[in-house]
């Protein structure tokens, strides 16, 4: 019994060794780094942010060059800038994008971009695939049904960011983004709305509105 | 006879019970060895 035992637990250790793939130390570094960069990024934490984004695309454009990888740091990047209502300097993607042009990349960036016409839908991350012909017929009382059934937090916060960038929206597609922002710490993003919501109902002369929202701002400062 | 089934009953249990370990090893290794960079 004990001598079967042991040849199992063999087998299952060099099981184990064969199915570990070799994932090379700058891919798993500027993985990291991104991934922090992104969270920081959100939680409004913007002297730390910064360098973890110089170190991800460090990594990824050492010896090892791989285009892809850094032109999805870039996208990455990006993304949380739509997702935070800001605008975002583009020529590094374009640059990486005429070396090495791939479509969903291209896609994606004029997703980013509000370059509609021209997104091909079907190299778009799936959880967009609604979301981009509502975009396309300006339905804001579909996309109010859409946008929450987006699972990821980020992509439906982007999915807002897009909308009030570049389309017509209301109070309520603010409020989607504002309860995403703060039911997941997400300060940065969370400003951005507030005042983003703050003006409009200034702009709607909804007074006692915009002193709510001075309220929720200037908590959120503390 | 009887001894011999005792056996592989107790085999089938142990082989069991170490790919439900292997499972969760492997779950464990590869969500932090994730590194595809995705968009958003």
């Amino acid at each position: 019994m004990r001598k079967i035992l042991t040849v199992v637990i063999v087998i299952f250790i060099c099981s184990c060794g064969l199915n570990q793939k070799h994932i090379p130390e700058w891919k798993d570094t500027s993985f990291r780094q991104l991934e922090n960069y992104k969270v920081n990024f959100l939680t409004g934490k913007e002297n730390v942010s910064e360098p973890h984004f110089d170190k991800a695309k460090k990594a990824a454009s050492g010896d090892n060059l791989d285009l892809n990888f850094l032109a999805r740091i870039y996208l990455n990047k990006y993304a949380l800038h739509i997702a935070a209502l800001e605008d975002f300097d583009d020529s590094e993607f374009v640059r990486i994008n005429k070396l090495h042009p791939l479509a969903p990349n291209f896609a994606y960036y004029n997703f980013l971009k509000g370059n509609f016409t021209v997104v091909e839908d079907n190299l778009l991350p799936s959880q967009y695939s609604s979301f981009i012909q509502l975009v396309r017929n300006k339905d804001l009382t579909k996309a109010l049904q859409e946008i929450p059934s987006i699972d990821d937090p980020l992509s439906r916060l982007i999915a807002c960011g897009i909308w009030v960038k570049y389309l017509l929206y209301d109070e309520n597609i603010l409020q989607t983004a504002i309860n995403t922002s703060a039911d997941n710490g997400w300060k940065r993003p969370l400003r951005a709305y507030l005042n983003k919501l703050q003006k409009y109902y200034l702009d709607h002369g909804e007074t006692a509105k915009v002193e709510n929202i001075k309220t929720r701002l200037e908590l959120l400062k503390k | 006879m009887n001894d011999f089934s005792t056996l592989r009953s107790d085999i089938g249990d142990a082989v069991k019970a170490l790919d439900d370990m292997a499972g969760k090893i492997d779950a464990i290794l590869f969500q932090k060895k994730e590194t595809e960079i995705k968009v958003p």
